[in-house]
């Protein structure tokens, strides 16, 4: 597949359960080499996004082509050039690691003559060599979605799709795994498609779509729906914050507000703003930079906070999300 | 080329999982030297059967029959595990047709059940029956086909039922009918009307049937019929099984 031209490309999805439209006319596309997220709460309709996508489910309306290929007209190509990690855990824990990059090189028709190579290569990557002939039953949570990782790239597939790939992990597995991903689309030009509820998977993201009751809300670099969620904003606390306001409005033309933190005003670029009070001419106490953070763009874009029980106490939330992010 | 080493896969998969599942050997072994030893014997003490025959031997195509229900059905339904514990959806997803997944599901179940029928074979010599070339041979025939085909309605069960807990209605509700009117247990010539309409509607009547032939006990139905039916069963089981899949 020429670089340039999409991955994925849905055009007017529509997927419906009896009155429900899970999928309610969703269209994006995703371009070659793209770690690409598909950010939402539970039930926003990600999951049937990537089933449709990995034609395990039928779309009730529109098109969606995944490297090049229909996944109504053309299934078993669209199958070919895809590898999957599911939500819930797909291993056989009856059989060993091996095994189980075995039968799936069998069921991908990987060639007789690539296989001990590409399965020695996938267990060493992954660092289970040594557990190679294990049963999979003694492996812990963190070394099963290693091997799913493995597993799904054992056919070399142009796209990965990933449902909710780290939830139920540990920190420090996530971030392993990240380091993984991103390792694969440097090396494979690999084109990276998944669904997550976790602000921070989302942040690892080149570009996000961010959907909601089946309807894709925004589209975006985590930069910029941060961007459209507000402004940036300085909180500064000076020996004299009279003179700094003065200051302030002069030289760098923004309009502070005196608070009991001392003074806050919006910049639209934080750290160059930050940069340029260098020679402040008032000797600073306190200086902090807050930025919109992904749950802000998504509270901001949806009206509510991705984790529905929090929902309610927006402000608070959106406080603590800020206090958090600050520390 | 691709498809079939596909459905081998399946096939393999399953093979070794059982070969390590302890509880299901063991199962395997003793359920037909239950049947033999403690139903046969016990029985054998207090029922003449006519035509002088034994009620150990008379029983042995029962014990037979019993094995390869239960593993049949067993191994079918094992698809519920494999949708409960992810691994279909590995295997939904992979560039293979659902026919292919059916057929390496149904080889897998009849080559294990097989397996479990053939030991029931090799216990004959304990209940004082020995069994000629031939009479081994034929029913080793006739087990090869009632497993395919209870395995294909272990599937076709399996495409019905969403957790694994159905399976005790399963057990109940349908082996256990089967095989207590598969004239396996007890002969079938004398019995009410209303029964005798229910055993001859049961295809495992005519598989047990074909096995007494082979034993040469007393049957009740000519080798053609008994062949027939049997096979006619495996097939619409496999045909059945293949077509509700497809919906998986």
């Amino acid at each position: 597949m020429p670089l340039g031209t999409s991955a994925v490309e849905v055009r007017g999805l529509v997927r419906r359960f009896g009155d429900l439209a899970a999928v309610d006319d969703v269209s994006f596309s995703v371009p070659t080499g793209q770690i690409f997220g598909l950010l939402g709460p539970n039930g926003a309709g990600k999951s049937t996004t990537i089933k449709i996508l990995c034609t395990l489910l039928q779309p009730s309306e529109g098109t969606a082509r995944v490297a090049g290929h229909d996944v109504v007209a053309a299934p078993a190509a669209v199958r070919r050039s895809l590898g999957l990690i599911f939500q819930d855990p797909s291993v056989d824990d009856r059989l060993t690691a091996r095994e189980n990059l075995k039968i799936h090189c069998m069921i991908y028709g990987v060639p007789r003559s690539e296989r001990r190579a590409r399965m020695d290569e996938a267990l060493a990557w992954i660092g289970l060599t040594a557990e190679a002939d294990q049963r999979m039953r003694t492996f812990s949570g963190g070394m099963r979605r290693r091997l799913e990782v493995a597993r799904a790239l054992l056919h070399r597939p142009r796209v990965l799709f990933l449902d909710e790939p780290t939830s139920g992990l540990d920190p420090q597995t996530r971030r392993a795994m990240w380091e993984r991903l991103h390792e694969l689309r440097e090396r494979e030009q690999l084109t990276i498609f998944l669904t997550t509820h976790y602000m921070e998977e989302a942040e690892n993201c080149d570009r996000l779509a961010i959907i909601d009751h089946g309807k894709l809300i925004a589209e975006g670099s985590p930069e910029e729906l941060k961007g459209r969620a507000g402004e940036e904003r300085v909180t500064l606390s000076t020996a004299d914050d009279e003179k700094a306001a003065k200051e302030l409005r002069t030289r760098f033309a923004v309009e502070p507000q005196t608070t009991d933190r001392g003074l806050e005003f919006a910049v639209s670029h934080g750290e160059e703003f930050l940069a340029r009070l260098g020679h402040f001419p008032v000797e600073l106490r306190r200086l902090s930079l807050q930025k919109p953070t992904l749950e802000d763009a998504f509270i901001a874009l949806t009206g509510h906070s991705i984790r529905p029980d929090e929902a309610s106490n927006r402000d608070v939330l959106r406080r603590m999300v800020r206090t958090r992010r600050r520390s | 080329m691709n498809e079939l080493e596909a459905a081998w896969a399946l096939t393999w998969r399953d093979l070794v999982r059982f070969a390590r599942d302890r509880g299901q050997i063991t199962g395997a072994f003793a359920r037909p030297l239950l049947w033999l030893i403690f139903m046969g014997k016990g029985l054998s003490t207090s029922v003449r059967l006519a035509g002088g025959v034994d009620y150990q031997h008379f029983v042995f195509a029962g014990a037979i029959a019993m094995a390869v229900l239960f593993g049949g059905m067993f191994q079918g339904v094992t698809i519920i595990w494999d949708r409960e514990f992810g691994f279909l959806k590995e295997v939904l997803v992979a560039p293979i047709s659902r026919v292919t997944i059916v057929l390496g599901k149904t080889l897998s179940g009849t080559v294990v059940t097989v397996v479990q029928g053939c030991l029931t074979l090799i216990f004959a010599p304990l209940v004082g029956l020995h069994l000629g070339f031939g009479a081994f041979f034929a029913l080793f025939g006739v087990i090869v086909i009632l497993s395919l085909a209870m395995s294909a309605m272990g599937v076709v069960l399996a495409t019905r039922m969403q957790t694994f807990e159905g399976f005790g209605v399963i057990s109940n509700f349908v082996i256990m009918p089967l095989y207590f009117l598969s004239g396996g247990v007890f002969p079938v010539e004398r019995l009410p009307g209303w029964m005798a309409i229910l055993v001859r509607v049961n295809p495992v009547t005519y598989g047990v049937d074909l096995m007494r032939h082979a034993l040469g006990q007393p049957s009740v139905f000519g080798v053609g019929l008994d062949l027939s039916v049997l096979l006619g069963f495996a097939g619409a089981m496999v045909a059945l099984a293949l077509t509700w899949f497809r919906r998986e």
